[in-house]
């Protein structure tokens, strides 16, 4: 028997060759040799829904979506990342003294989510502003969950809403679109391409797949994580290489996608 | 233990706990997929534990909404406080069947028909938001009005009936370019997943702990 589980080998190599590359990226920042980033613009669109609420005195809504699976699932990462892009809303908010509110649909999110704001207000000298309600923990069932969204969405009046994290097609539309009822400023972000075109639809700005993931980096405002960016550049040029490279071999006969099914 | 920061602790457990589950899924070593498999069940039973923090956090959430009078807040959580207790403590009784006479009710009188108005309010806002999308305002949206026709006309059997054309060019429109960016967009999103998790490992990315 095999140490290495069959079939899973070629995805082992290419996870190799990125986290290679991601640690090679990450130590060559530490030496103060750092590539500029062009900044996303949903980064840009967040500080100006943040702005837009301080001049109307109204709530920043967030949420990191119901998605079928909480920090413990396949769903982990993009709550991950929906967290990672509160942290920068919080932070904004605890500046422009605006109140950051998170809607939450697993309960084991209450606990990340109420520090990453405590955090983001105390960073800004303003703790006194934490209040017990800006963290809610509505339903892990989804459509509970969408309907106390929109409810508490629309009754305060939210002057931005951020849908960052993973969101279902449906919960896209169904929690945006009131958004856009209310006038709202909306940002959304999420991975699914289905997701992604009903945020389209609705949202001011969105964070297109990977830039979801990216925007953590951005956030965290550290030129050592922005650096991870330039490895994730490379694999995507090698990638590209190989699919000439293949679309060559394939178009010769040989056949080269079994390579890939070791 | 001067050495050891605050945040160097869960870190490390992250660490640990995420090299161990990443490895398993590449090798047949039965120690290290058992470790596995134990690390993924008590991340299981933790977030289990984590629903009392919910109850909690909507009960404070509810009451003190009803003792500040919230404006426009404050009736709904009322309704929600009763329903919250009436459903909680019907589901005792019979609890392995769940079939209390009142809990049935107010599942099936309350909780269904307002889930079921959910879809029935997606009808009106995709209407809403495909008006919004198919307004020509430049080139890119053109493109999103003539994608949106012709996919349309592939889906109706209308569109085939007016021309034998439509469904082919429907059908191009979605296993080619759609595909082909639907494609670049999951690609890019592994490589991120994967930059993501190694930021998380080495503790760049501390989101989870608060920052």
């Amino acid at each position: 028997m095999s140490i290495l589980v069959p079939g899973r080998i070629t995805g082992l190599v290419v996870m190799a060759i990125i986290v290679v590359l991601g640690i090679w990226a990450l130590e060559r920042a530490k030496r103060g040799k750092v590539r500029a980033v062009r900044e996303l613009a949903g980064m840009a669109g967040l500080r100006i829904a943040a702005g837009r609420c301080a001049e109307m005195g109204r709530p920043f809504f967030h949420t990191t979506g119901h998605g079928g699976g909480g920090l413990y699932t396949a769903r982990g990462p993009q709550h991950m990342a929906g967290i990672a892009i509160l942290g920068y809303i919080a932070r904004l908010c605890a500046k422009l003294g605006v109140k950051a509110v998170s809607l939450t649909a697993f309960p084991e999110l209450i606990p990340v989510t109420e520090d990453t704001i405590r955090m983001a207000y105390l960073g800004e000298g303003k703790a006194d502003q934490v209040k017990p309600d800006m963290v809610r923990f509505l339903s892990s069932y989804a459509l509970a969950f969408k309907q106390g969204y929109i409810g508490q969405l629309t009754r305060e009046k939210a002057g931005a809403a951020s849908l960052c994290g993973a969101i279902w097609p449906s919960d896209a539309l169904h929690m945006s679109e009131p958004g856009v009822i209310i006038g709202a400023m909306q940002i959304g972000g999420a991975i699914d391409t289905d997701t992604l075109s009903m945020l389209a639809l609705t949202c001011d700005y969105v964070f297109l797949g990977e830039e979801l993931y990216a925007a953590g980096a951005f956030a965290s405002e550290n030129p050592t994580q922005l650096s991870v960016m330039f490895a994730s550049d490379i694999v995507k040029i090698g990638l590209v290489l190989l699919m000439i490279f293949g679309f060559i071999l394939s178009s010769a006969g040989v056949k080269i996608a079994q390579l890939f099914t070791i | 233990m001067s050495w050891i920061r605050g945040k160097d602790v869960p870190v490390g457990i992250v660490f640990i706990c995420g090299l161990i589950v990443t490895v398993a899924y590449f090798i047949n070593v039965p120690a290290v997929v058992g470790v596995s498999e134990a690390i993924q069940t008590w991340a299981v039973v933790i977030a289990g534990f984590a629903i009392g923090l919910g109850v909690v956090n909507m009960v404070v959430f509810h009451s003190d909404s009803i003792r500040k009078r919230a404006s426009g807040q404050w009736p709904y959580s009322v309704v929600f406080l009763v329903i919250f207790v009436a459903q909680t403590v019907s589901g005792f009784f019979d609890l392995a069947a769940l079939k209390n006479p009142v809990y049935v009710w107010l599942y099936s009188n309350i909780f269904s028909p307002l889930a079921e108005a959910m879809y029935a309010i997606l009808g009106f806002f995709i209407v809403s938001a495909a008006y919004r999308a198919m307004r020509v305002r430049n080139i890119e949206t053109a493109f999103v009005l003539v994608s949106g026709l012709l996919v349309m006309l592939t889906n109706a059997p209308i569109g085939a009936a007016i021309w034998e054309g439509f469904p082919i060019l429907g059908k191009w429109i979605l296993d080619v370019p759609t595909t082909a960016g639907n494609r670049a967009i999951f690609i890019g999103t592994g490589i991120g997943t994967i930059l993501l998790g190694l930021r998380i490992l080495l503790g760049y990315e501390r989101g989870y702990i608060g920052g």
